[in-house]
C-alpha cells in the first residue's frame, strides 16, 4: 500500500517535472494519429439481405415430395458462398481479375476477396452477405453479383439433382420390372409343371388311399369266398364222373375179356347205365354247376382286375403324398423371390412418382426459394477507417504514449536522483540542500508553462474539430485531400518539368 | 539616479566622519558600477574592519543565509557549516583550506561555497576568505553583484600581493580574493610552484581564517585535482539529476588521496508534506 502510493507520487513527480515536454509529445502522437486517420486508405462495405423463403407449397405436399432441408442449405451456405469457384466466377464477372495475369495472382485476389467478404445469419433464414473494398462501386457489384450468381447456381444445382434423382429411379424402376417379371415366369412355370401335386388337398388324398384300401380289402374278401365257392362246386361233380370213368374203365377191361354177356360185364355195364342214369338225373345240376363256376371264374378275375387297380391307384396316391411338402417349398420360395421383387418394385414406384412431382416443383421454383430483400445499394460512408475510434484512441494514446515516454526517458537517466543512491561512495553526505526556488524565475516559468498550456490547449481543441467534424458527417478534409491526392501532385511535378 | 547619488554621498560623509558608522548600510540595492567604486576604497583600509564597510546588498534569493536566513534552506547551510567546522577545527590542529568542487558543471559548486562562506562569516568566531579559483567560469562576483577586476590571475601572473587582491565584502567577517582577469591556461598556472607557495602564504599569512577555494569541476578540467591535493579539506557537491552515478564515482575515484571530507547533495527533491521543513517554516519570525 505504501509502495503503491509512493509510486503514485513518483509518477506525478516525474510529471510535475517534464510537464511541457508531455504537453508536447502528447500533442504530437494525437497530431500524428489524427494525420494517419485520414491517410488511412477507406473501405466501403456492401451489405445484401437474402431470405431464404420456405414455400406453402412445400408445406402442403409435405411427405409427398422430397425437398432439401432448410437446415442444410443454411448450413452450407457460408461456406458455398465463400466457395473458390463461386468467387472466382463473380470476380469474372465483375472484371475484377483484370489484373490478375497469373494463376498465383487469381488466388490471392480469392483469398483477399475472402477475407473482405462476411455471412452472417440472422433468425434462421435471414442472411446478410457483405463484402468490403476500397472502392464503393466494385463492393456493390460484388455483392449483387454474388449473390445472383449464388441463387442461380443453387437453383440448378437443386433441379439437376431432383431431375438425377427422378432419372436413377425410372432406371431402377425398368430393372426391377424385368426382375419381377422374371420372377412371375418361373412362379407360373412351375405352377404348371407341378400342378396336381401342388393342387391337391393332402387330407382327401389320404382318405381316397384308406377308401382304396378299404375296397381292397373289401375286393379281397368277396375273392375268398367266390374261390372258396368255386372249389365246393367242383367236388361235388367230381366222385359220379369219377366213378362213371372208373367203371367205364373197369368195363373196358371188362369187355376186353369178357363178352357182353358176361355177368359182371352186365353188372358193369348196369351200373354204368345206373350211374349215366345218376349222373343224368344229376345231369341237369350238373350242367347248372358248370355254368355257376364259369360264372365264379368270371367274376373273381373281374374283382382281381379291379384290386389289381385300387393297388396302382393307392400306390401312385402314396408316391403323389411324398411329393407334396417339396414341391410347396420349391414353390413357396419362388414365390417369395417374386414378392420381393414386387416389394421393391413397388416402392420405387411410388418414389418414382414422388420425385416426379419434386421435379416439377423444382423445376417451376416451387420448393424453398432465396428471396432478396435488400439489394446492395451504393455505400456512402467508408465504414473503415473508424476515424472517430482512431481519433478518440489517439487522444488516449496521446496523453499514455507520452507518458510512457517520460517514463522511459526517467528509467534511461542515470543521473543521481536519490541522496539514498550517493551513500554508496563511500564518502558522508554532509547535508542535503532542498530545491532552492528564485520566485523571479519560478514566475518566468509560470508565464513560459502558460503561454506553452494555453498555445498546447488551443492546439488540442483544433485537433478537436477533426473527431467532432467526424461525428458530424462534415467530410472538408475529404473533399481538401482528394484535391491534394498523390496523383494529382505527380502529375502537377511532371507537368512542371516538361 | 539620484537617489543612488544620494546614498552615495551619505556613505562617503559617514566614511569620512570618523568612521564609527553603524554597521547596517541604508543604500537600496546600488548599482554594480557603483559597488565597484565602494569596494575599491577598501583595500587601503585593514581587512578585518568589516563594521566599516557597507554591506553588500545582493538580492540573488539562491544566497539564502544572506537574504532569507531563516528558511530551511539556510539551515541546511548551517547544519553543514556546523559539520564542517567539527571536522576542521580542533584542539590542536585547524584544517583551514576548504576547496568546493564537483564533477562536472552546475552543480552548485559556488552557491554552496558562498553560502556556507556567509553561514561562516556569520558568526562571531570566524573569519573567512573565499577565493574564486575558479579562473575558467568565475562566478561568485556575479553573485555578490560586484565587478573587480583584479585576483587571483593577478596575483599569480603579476605577484600582486594577496592583501592587494583581498576584497571585504561588508558580510559578517567575510572577505574575497577574486578570480581576476582571464587566462588561457589555468591549468599550467594551477600546477605552478607558484600555486602551491601562494596558497602556503596565504595558510600562514592568515592562519585563523578559513580558506574556502571554489574551483571547476574535476572531470572535464585537470587543474581541480592538482589543487585538490594542496588542500587540507575537499567539499564535494553532488546535484540531483545532473551528474550520471557514473560520473560522481569517477569523480570521487580522482580525488583518492585527497581530505575528502564529505558530499553535499544539492538540489534534493522534497516531499513537501515532509514535517521536517514545515516546522522550521511556521515557526521562523519571517513567516508571519
Amino acid at each position: 500500500m505504501q509502495s503503491s502510493e509512493l509510486d503514485y507520487k513518483k509518477f506525478l513527480q516525474i510529471l510535475n517535472r517534464r510537464k511541457e515536454l508531455f504537453v508536447v509529445l502528447a500533442l504530437l502522437i494525437m497530431t500524428a494519429v489524427t494525420i494517419v486517420s485520414f491517410v488511412l486508405p477507406k473501405k466501403f462495405e456492401a451489405k445484401s439481405t437474402v431470405f431464404i423463403e420456405k414455400n406453402v407449397i412445400s408445406e402442403l405436399v409435405k411427405g409427398l415430395t422430397v425437398t432439401p432441408s432448410m437446415e442444410d442449405t443454411i448450413k452450407v451456405l457460408t461456406y458455398a458462398i465463400t466457395s473458390r469457384t463461386l468467387l472466382a466466377k463473380v470476380a469474372d464477372s465483375t472484371d475484377m481479375n483484370l489484373a490478375a495475369k497469373s494463376g498465383a495472382d487469381s488466388e490471392e485476389l480469392v483469398k483477399r476477396i475472402q477475407k473482405n467478404i462476411d455471412v452472417q445469419v440472422k433468425d434462421k433464414n435471414l442472411f446478410i452477405i457483405s463484402y468490403k473494398d476500397s472502392n464503393p462501386k466494385i463492393a456493390q457489384d460484388f455483392v449483387n453479383t454474388l449473390v445472383r450468381l449464388y441463387i442461380e447456381e443453387n437453383t440448378s444445382s437443386k433441379r439437376g439433382e431432383s431431375y438425377d434423382a427422378t432419372k436413377f429411379l425410372s432406371e431402377q424402376i425398368s430393372t426391377f420390372k424385368a426382375k419381377l417379371d422374371k420372377a412371375q415366369d418361373e412362379v407360373n412355370a412351375y405352377k404348371r409343371d407341378k400342378g396336381t401335386a401342388i393342387s391337391i388337398d393332402e387330407g382327401k388324398l389320404y382318405q381316397d388311399i384308406n377308401a382304396s384300401q378299404q375296397k381292397l380289402i373289401d375286393l379281397e374278401l368277396r375273392r375268398r369266398q367266390l374261390e372258396g365257392m368255386r372249389h365246393v362246386t367242383k367236388t361235388t361233380s367230381d366222385p359220379l364222373r369219377s366213378k362213371l370213368l372208373a367203371l367205364q374203365k373197369q368195363l373196358h377191361e371188362l369187355q376186353a375179356q369178357y363178352t357182353d354177356s358176361y355177368p359182371e360185364v352186365l353188372t358193369v355195364k348196369g351200373e354204368i347205365e345206373s350211374i349215366k342214369e345218376q349222373m343224368k338225373a344229376a345231369g341237369g345240376g350238373q350242367t347248372f354247376d358248370s355254368n355257376e363256376l364259369a360264372k365264379v371264374d368270371s367274376e373273381i378275375a373281374a374283382i382281381r382286375a379291379s384290386e389289381d387297380g385300387l393297388r396302382r391307384n393307392i400306390a401312385s396316391n402314396q408316391a403323389l403324398l411324398r411329393n407334396i411338402p417339396a414341391a410347396r417349398a420349391e414353390l413357396d420360395k419362388l414365390e417369395l423371390e417374386r414378392n420381393n421383387q414386387k416389394n421393391i418394385y413397388d416402392q420405387l414406384f411410388a418414389r418414382h412418382g414422388q420425385s416426379e412431382v419434386s421435379k416439377q416443383m423444382e423445376v417451376q421454383d416451387k420448393s424453398t426459394t432465396f428471396r432478396i430483400v435488400d439489394p446492395a445499394t451504393l455505400p456512402t460512408a467508408p465504414i473503415s477507417p473508424n476515424r472517430l475510434a482512431i481519433m478518440m484512441m489517439g487522444i488516449i494514446g496521446g496523453l499514455a504514449g507520452s507518458f510512457g515516454i517520460l517514463l522511459l526517458l526517467e528509467q534511461m537517466d542515470t543521473s543521481v536522483k536519490d541522496a539514498r543512491s550517493v551513500k554508496g561512495f563511500g564518502v558522508p553526505i554532509l547535508a542535503i540542500i532542498p530545491h532552492m526556488l528564485d520566485p523571479q524565475e519560478v514566475a518566468l516559468q509560470h508565464k513560459r508553462a502558460k503561454r506553452l498550456f494555453t498555445l498546447g490547449g488551443v492546439y488540442f481543441l483544433f485537433l478537436l474539430c477533426f473527431p467532432v467534424m467526424e461525428l458530424l458527417g462534415l467530410n472538408y478534409v475529404d473533399t481538401m485531400m482528394s484535391y491534394i491526392s498523390p496523383a494529382s501532385i505527380v502529375q502537377d511535378v511532371k507537368g512542371h518539368l516538361r | 539616479m539620484s537617489r543612488i547619488e544620494k546614498a552615495m554621498e551619505r556613505a562617503a560623509q559617514l566614511r569620512e566622519g570618523g568612521g564609527v558608522a553603524p554597521a547596517p548600510a541604508p543604500a537600496p540595492a546600488p548599482a554594480g558600477h557603483q559597488q565597484k567604486h565602494v569596494f575599491k576604497a577598501i583595500p587601503s583600509q585593514p581587512p578585518p574592519a568589516p563594521s566599516v564597510t557597507p554591506a553588500i546588498t545582493s538580492d540573488n534569493p539562491y544566497l539564502v543565509n544572506l537574504n532569507d536566513p531563516h528558511s530551511p534552506t539556510a539551515e541546511e547551510y548551517r547544519k553543514l557549516k556546523s559539520v564542517l567546522v567539527k571536522m576542521t577545527k580542533g584542539e590542536d590542529f585547524f584544517k583551514n583550506t576548504i576547496m568546493v568542487t564537483s564533477a562536472v558543471p552546475h552543480e552548485g559548486k559556488t552557491l554552496t561555497a558562498l553560502n556556507l562562506a556567509i553561514s561562516l562569516a556569520q558568526e562571531f568566531d570566524h573569519t573567512v576568505l573565499l577565493v574564486d579559483a575558479d579562473l575558467r567560469r568565475p562566478s561568485v562576483q556575479r553573485y555578490l553583484n560586484m565587478n573587480n577586476k583584479r585576483g587571483l590571475s593577478d596575483v599569480l601572473l603579476e605577484g600582486l600581493d594577496i592583501g592587494d587582491a583581498i576584497v571585504a565584502t561588508g558580510i559578517g567577517k567575510l572577505s574575497l580574493i577574486p578570480a581576476g582577469r582571464a587566462v588561457s591556461n589555468p591549468v599550467e598556472l594551477f600546477t605552478s610552484q607558484k600555486m602551491k607557495e601562494l596558497i602556503e602564504e596565504m595558510k600562514y599569512r592568515y592562519p585563523d581564517r578559513y580558506l574556502i577555494f571554489d574551483t571547476p569541476p574535476i572531470l572535464p578540467f585537470a587543474e581541480t585535482r592538482s589543487l585538490a591535493n594542496l588542500m587540507d579539506g575537499v567539499l564535494f557537491v553532488v546535484k540531483e539529476r545532473l551528474a550520471s552515478q557514473e560520473n560522481v564515482k569517477e569523480a570521487v575515484e580522482a580525488l583518492k588521496g585527497c581530505e575528502l571530507l564529505g558530499l553535499v547533495y544539492n538540489d534534493a527533491t522534497l516531499d513537501r508534506h515532509d514535517e521536517r521543513y514545515s516546522y522550521y517554516r511556521d515557526y521562523s519570525p519571517k513567516a508571519s
